[in-house]
């Protein structure tokens, strides 16, 4: 692997969850920064909460974990640097011949038509030496779904199926490879609160001008997608046209 | 003689006003001084000529530097100074200063302000001359043993004065003596402040005292007389707070005693000029001792002077002058010429917040308006509209004497004067002096110089209601911040100002007998027998809730009905019923129109006493939209029938009568009419419709009948009964149940009358109508049109077509001034039959399509709707069941579901809550269930109810509901308000706020109501009988770096301001804290996010490291922790709340 700014990798064949073996190297005071952690197979992959992710065979999940500070992250933007690694999985997806109709659905999904390609989960973790942030990514690159539960064999999709051309069999290194490349750049964008970088964000909005529904827990939010704002949260727009931000929160998945 | 031609008062405020007066009447010219800080004050402007003393900053200095007040009165040649009180008028070398520069002091003679202004001295001279005098100290005292030595001699309880001065300044009680020296310190800088010598001298403490003093007035001849004495008992701590002359109620003996005593001093003393000497008699053992003397002219010298005749401050002029005591101009040659006639008594008015412990208040005097007429005396110093009253001098805002030939006399007259008085802009004490003048120990003469300080009563105040400004303010904010719903350019529509006018009528004709009585005479039983006799048909008018809801979103107020109802009442008495309550108006009343909805039908009631009063009550929901316990249907129908309802329609949404029992029975039970509701749907006369055929209606209709019922009623609330399906049903109906049938239909389809008339045709007893400019379309077809209809038939309804056209048209005025509310439907639908949507759902639906996005696919979400009809399994559609139904049909629609989408198990969807609720049995069971499969898929394994809701619920506490709006109204509230409480719990909390901000604003004109006052318009608002304000808009001011407006009106011709926020320049919807950072016990957020969970509640202990709350952001979760050991004191967030980074979520405190 060439991406010089991961100074520390760790590869495993198999572990329950790239993220949580991150988490647990991190807490080392003597832990090197950036370090990525990769696996071929996952056996307790995590989404958010109590959920898991399918890390079937033909999958790419790896997590980088990094200090905050050294790029310029102010709490306040962590959130959003989920959105930012989803246009890093983006780019890669379409240089490895992925189809146009790639987007982004608010937070940290990659999507093809409504079908989930890809999930970013970033997370926060305290240490002795200063908080870090470790940014989790599962890809479909290959995944068979044959096994997988049935609300995922119905919203996840993999790359090869909607691929222009076969996926070669190197593909998961070549994507891990580009999404590396690409993100210290994109960090850096997230940072300067680069408006290039929050226009591509918002072009690939998959929410925009839909209606949408957030549970926010307390209450059940509803509106029509109005983009982002600069730190990263969705806009809504009521029914009296008025802008609600939502920071968190779980978009419902009403849609077929 | 040294005649005085230019006099100056070496003082402000109130007493160099009093002097001036005089002055002026001696025919002398006055000078006045004032500090910077008194530039604004009005004594300045009383006297001929005023100039400035001192510097900015030094308020009280700047009156008591004698070089430059001598300097200053010499440069001007002023002949004479006159001290006041208080400031320099005790001050001996002020009075010597005057003398070297060859100024008169008005005032007794130097060695007299040495001798007896110190009150050391003074005791002395008073024991030499035969008074008795209170045990105390012989001289000023120091904290120390020696002090506590005298303490002891005299005896505990002592008290502490100070040397120089009065009124309560540098006073101490000491009870014993470990807090002598305490004490002694604190009166001892009391005193340095006050009158620039700490000096404090030590006296008994007598218990229960009246303190009696008597005015002597002597000349420089030797000539001395008393004028009679005053009682001022009535203190707060120690200061005088009510003076009285001559004193009541003290026995004769004792008055003599104290006269001769006084006498003695004053003659010891040569005492010249005025002066006072301060007894205290003992209540209970009847001795008296002297005080001290007080050798100037006193704050209460008014009471004398009312009850004698005797102007003290001329005298004090003529006096200093060389006058001898016999001069006709003063009159009093010997004792025997001065007289008492009646009583009289001074309150001083300050602007203590009595309610607040009396602390002074400060600002403008936005609006003043005094007292005036016979006996009463008003001596003010700085009270004036528009006057500011500033922290730098005593609080007195005027004194005010009333007097009267008995003391009641002059009690009632205070009572009088102080009630006529308007001070606005700066609390005064006049609550608390209302409650001292009319206390009965008061007016027995009784108080001793305790009665204050001991009666906790004279605090109790009755809460002002003020509604004037609390209106103004209310205009003030809807001009500001609009009205919600009402697009800010809107304009009110009729002429300005003017409301609309309702038809005439006689007043002197009350109004005929009509429905109400026969229920009266015949109860409700013969009364429906009586119903089905009648060969007219007759008419139920829904102007007064249906139609409005159905065309005006409910939002037609109280006013516009009350302003009709005197002639409704002499010229519609044919009416059977009028529809007035129930339905949406208890929810849209209080949260919309801010009015109480049992207080509209309690004033119609009252206006119209002939004709009955007719509600829509659903099942148990009552006028809600959730299931309620048995006891609070049951209270609610019990207290509405005692308000005034007379006919209770009860409907279920489900037609499932088990919803319908307890209501039923209960309106049986309160002794009025219980008309139970079929609620029709489908249509009877298809027969693919077999679910809700005839005989689905009958046999629902017997069993309402063998329930209890008086009267059944067709509900038919999205108007698809057809004429002929009418006509069958109707027939039918009356051959097989006996009571008689009431139609209510919705004009949707445009057809309706004609089912009416059909009805008619076939024995129909009672139809609903509402009057022509608010009929049709989503509302009931036309009264108007119905009469006219049968006239000249037999079943010719009676009322009269004239009066019910003039009816109309007042309807047609006023519905223009809710023209913002209008929906935007222009003709009868097409569809109503294949969707089967109730007439007012229409608009709401497509409201909240149009939120949805879905405003495009309208046609479409019509469709769904039917469609979701039919998977539900065809059920009655009205509120609240209708409602579900949009529901699930904005849900397929926007997610472009099927209904194999929808029953496909392996599908994960999020229904709509309200679809959960109703497939639970929240709103009861439709005819054969629900179907299965359905309802397995929406509640995933949750249990279904099959009883009735309101079976399983608590019975609601109705007193502690009562307690709680009790608490939130700020007053006694009833029972009627409890069950508003417990039926909107969240919106009878707004609507008490807003009560107690605005007053009760539904007497307001409908058009300031919503739109605020017109600029430059008078405005009339009656806020009770005979009490009428005239309020015009004058204008609205900038913004002002806080965010707030003032707005200028003029109330009844007066000016008067008003602050309000306004709201589109708040910067955020939540008012947020920022934590401190620098604060360790002050937890922010470190990010902007949503709080997904909350660990601690307040009043927990927390360990270091312990989790606090999780926020997450984006799927990105950040834990807060507590840093340090501690305990939570408050939390400022709760799961669900979004939070902006550095806001304070958490507040800790050390353990």
């Amino acid at each position: 692997m060439n991406n010089s700014w991961i100074r520390e990798v760790v590869q495993r064949d198999e572990v329950e969850s790239t993220s949580d073996l991150a988490r647990a190297l991190v807490a080392d005071p003597a832990a090197v920064l950036p370090l990525l952690v990769t696996a071929r197979r996952q056996t307790r992959g995590r989404g958010r909460g109590a959920n898991a992710w399918f890390s079937g065979d033909g999958s790419l999940m790896f997590t980088v974990a990094l200090d905050p500070a050294a790029h310029r992250l102010d709490p306040a933007l962590e959130p959003a640097v989920a959105l930012a690694a989803a246009l890093a999985v983006i780019d890669a997806a379409r240089a490895l011949g992925g189809p146009a109709q790639l987007a982004i659905r608010w937070p940290n999904d990659v999507e093809i038509d409504g079908r989930k390609l890809a999930g970013i989960l970033p997370e926060r973790v305290d240490t002795p030496r200063g908080p870090r942030l470790l940014i989790g990514v599962g890809v479909n690159l290959a995944t068979r779904f044959e096994h997988a539960p049935t609300d995922v064999q119905r919203r996840a999709v993999a790359l090869d199926e909607c691929a222009k051309s076969k996926l070669e069999d190197d593909a998961p290194a070549r994507c891990l490879t580009l999404i590396l490349d690409a993100l210290p750049r994109l960090l850096d964008a997230l940072a300067d609160r680069d408006q290039t970088l929050l226009e591509r964000l918002r072009s690939l909005d998959a929410l925009r001008d839909q209606p949408v529904r957030v549970d926010l827990g307390a209450r059940i939010l509803a509106g029509v997608g109005a983009g982002f704002d600069d730190l990263g949260a969705l806009l809504l727009r009521d029914r009296d046209g008025n802008l609600a931000t939502v920071r968190g929160g779980v978009v419902l998945r009403d849609r077929a | 003689m040294s005649v005085i031609r230019k006099l100056m008062v070496a003082n402000r405020g109130e007493i160099a006003i009093r002097v001036f007066r005089s002055a002026h009447e001696l025919g002398v010219r006055t000078v006045a001084i004032y500090s910077h800080e008194d530039r604004f004050a009005i004594h300045r402007l009383k006297a001929d000529e005023a100039y400035q003393v001192g510097r900015p900053g030094e308020p009280i200095r700047s009156y008591l530097d004698i070089p430059s007040i001598i300097a200053l009165a010499k440069s001007k040649e002023v002949d004479a100074i006159h001290p006041g009180y208080g400031f320099l008028s005790e001050n001996a070398d002020f009075a010597r200063a005057c003398e070297a520069a060859g100024i008169v002091f008005v005032g007794p003679r130097v060695e007299l302000l040495e001798q007896l202004g110190d009150k050391v001295a003074a005791r002395a001279l008073a024991a030499r001359a035969g008074a008795p005098i209170l045990p105390g100290s012989d001289g000023p005292v120091e904290p120390g043993p020696e002090a506590r030595a005298v303490a002891e001699r005299i005896g505990f309880p002592v008290i502490v004065k100070a040397s120089m001065g009065g009124g309560g300044r540098g006073m101490r009680v000491v009870d014993d003596p470990e807090t002598l020296d305490r004490a002694l310190e604190q009166a001892r800088r009391e005193a340095g402040n006050a009158f620039g010598v700490p000096d404090v001298f030590l006296e008994k403490f007598i218990r229960r005292a009246k303190h009696i003093e008597v005015q002597l007035l002597g000349d420089k001849h030797g000539n001395l007389v008393h004028l009679f004495e005053r009682d001022c008992s009535v203190q707060r701590r120690h200061q005088k707070v009510i003076e009285i002359a001559p004193a009541y109620n003290l026995d004769p003996k004792i008055r003599d005693a104290l006269l001769e005593a006084a006498l003695k001093i004053g003659r010891a003393a040569r005492y010249d000029n005025a002066g006072t000497v301060e007894f205290l008699v003992d209540v209970d053992s009847g001795a008296f001792y002297f005080i001290e003397v007080n050798p100037r002219i006193q704050v209460e010298h008014t009471v004398t002077e009312i009850v004698t005749g005797v102007d003290l401050i001329k005298s004090q002029i003529l006096i200093a002058q060389g006058a001898t005591l016999a001069d006709p101009e003063i009159g009093l040659p010997a004792q025997e010429s001065v007289r008492t006639l009646g009583y009289a008594f001074q309150c001083r008015i300050t602007t203590e917040d009595p309610a607040e412990n009396f602390t002074p208040d400060y600002g403008r005097i936005t609006h003043y308006r005094s007292p005036g007429g016979l006996g009463l005396r008003l001596d003010g110093g700085i009270a004036i509209s528009g006057a500011i009253i500033t922290p730098f001098y005593d609080s007195l805002l005027v004194k005010i004497s009333a007097s009267g030939n008995r003391f009641v006399d002059a009690a009632r007259r205070m009572e009088r004067g102080l009630q006529e008085y308007r001070v606005r802009g700066v609390k005064t004490n006049i609550p608390f002096l209302l409650n001292v003048v009319t206390h009965p120990e008061f007016l027995a003469g009784r108080c001793t110089t305790r009665f204050i300080d001991e009666t906790p009563a004279l605090f109790q105040f009755p809460v002002r209601q003020d509604r004037a400004t609390k209106l103004l303010t209310y205009a003030a904010e809807v001009k500001v911040n609009g009205f919600p719903n009402i697009p800010r350019d809107a304009k009110p529509s009729g002429p300005e100002g003017v409301e609309p006018t309702p038809p005439a009528f006689d007043p002197r004709r009350t109004p005929p007998p009509g429905t109400r009585q026969i229920l009266e005479q015949l109860g409700p039983e013969a009364f429906a027998r009586w119903v089905r006799d009648q060969n007219r048909l007759l008419l139920t008018d829904t102007t007064f809730r249906d139609a409005h809801q159905s065309l005006l979103a409910t939002r037609v107020r109280t006013r516009d009905m009350l302003r009709l109802a005197d002639a409704y009442a002499r010229l519609c008495p044919q009416m059977f019923s009028i529809e007035m309550w129930g339905g949406a108006t208890f929810d849209t009343s209080m949260r919309f129109l801010r009015e109480d909805p049992w207080e509209r039908l309690a004033q119609l009631r009252e206006k119209i006493p002939n004709i009955l009063f007719q509600m829509l009550l659903r099942g148990s929901n009552v006028v809600g939209y959730t299931s309620y316990p048995d006891n609070v249907v049951k209270a609610f129908i019990r207290e509405s029938a005692a308000a005034g309802i007379d006919l209770f329609r009860v409907f279920d949404a489900l037609n499932w009568l088990p919803n319908m029992e307890v209501a039923i029975d209960a309106a049986r039970d309160s002794g009025k009419l219980c008309e139970a509701a079929v609620c029709y749907t489908g249509d009877i006369l298809n027969p693919a419709r077999p679910k809700y055929d005839l005989k689905y209606y009958v046999n629902m209709a017997k069993a309402l009948e063998k329930r209890g019922a008086n009267l059944i009623a067709i509900k038919d609330m999205a108007g698809l009964c057809k004429p002929y399906a009418a006509d069958l049903l109707v027939k039918t109906l009356r051959e097989e149940v006996g009571v008689p049938i009431h139609f209510h239909t919705h004009d949707a389809g445009g057809a309706q009358a004609a089912s009416v008339l059909r009805a008619a045709d076939v024995g129909l007893d009672v139809a609903d109508g509402a009057v022509s400019s608010m009929s049709g379309l989503t509302s009931q077809p036309s009264l108007n049109a119905i009469v006219e209809a049968l006239r000249f038939t037999p079943r010719e309804t009676g009322v009269d077509a004239a009066a019910l056209i003039e009816v109309s048209r007042y309807w047609d005025e006023v519905r223009t001034l809710y023209a913002p509310f209008e929906t935007e439907l222009k003709s009868p639908s097409a569809e109503i039959y294949a969707f089967e949507m109730p007439g007012g759902q229409y608009t709401n639906l497509f409201q909240q399509a149009k939120a949805l996005g879905l405003a495009s696919r309208w046609p479409e979400v019509c469709r769904a709707y039917a469609d979701v009809n039919q998977l539900f399994g065809d059920i009655v559609k009205v509120t609240p069941t209708s409602k579900v139904v949009g529901d699930m049909a904005l849900f397929v629609v926007a997610n472009n579901l099927t209904a194999d989408d929808i029953l496909d198990p392996e599908r994960e969807l999020a229904f709509p809550e309200s679809v959960v609720e109703l497939m639970e049995g929240r709103l009861g069971q439709p005819p054969g269930g629900f179907p299965k499969t359905l309802q397995e898929r929406v509640l995933k394994g949750r249990p279904a109810l099959v009883e009735r809701p309101g079976a399983g619920l608590l019975p609601a506490d109705l007193d502690a509901a009562r307690t709680q709006a009790s608490a939130l109204l700020g007053r006694p509230a009833h029972l009627r308000d409890a069950l508003s409480l417990i039926i909107y719990p969240r919106v009878f909390p707004d609507l008490a706020k807003h009560e107690r901000l605005f007053a009760d604003t539904s007497m307001l004109p409908t058009s300031l109501f919503f739109h605020g006052p017109i600029p430059g318009v008078e405005h009339l608002v009656e806020i009770e009988p005979g009490k009428t304000l005239i309020v015009k808009l004058l204008a609205v001011g900038e913004a002002h770096a806080d965010g707030k407006r003032t707005v200028f009106f003029e109330l009844n011709g007066q000016p008067r301001e008003v602050q309000v926020v306004d709201r589109s320049l708040a910067s955020s919807v939540r008012e947020t804290i920022n934590a401190d950072p620098a604060d360790p016990f002050q937890i922010g957020a470190p990010l902007p996010g949503l709080v997904v969970g909350v660990a601690v509640a307040a009043g927990d202990p927390v360990r270091k490291g312990q989790k606090l709350l999780t926020i997450e952001a984006m799927k990105m979760e950040t834990t807060v922790y507590a840093e340090r050991a501690a305990k939570v004191v408050e939390l400022f967030v709760a799961v669900g709340t979004q939070v902006k980074a550095g806001e304070l979520l958490v507040r800790l405190a050390a353990e």
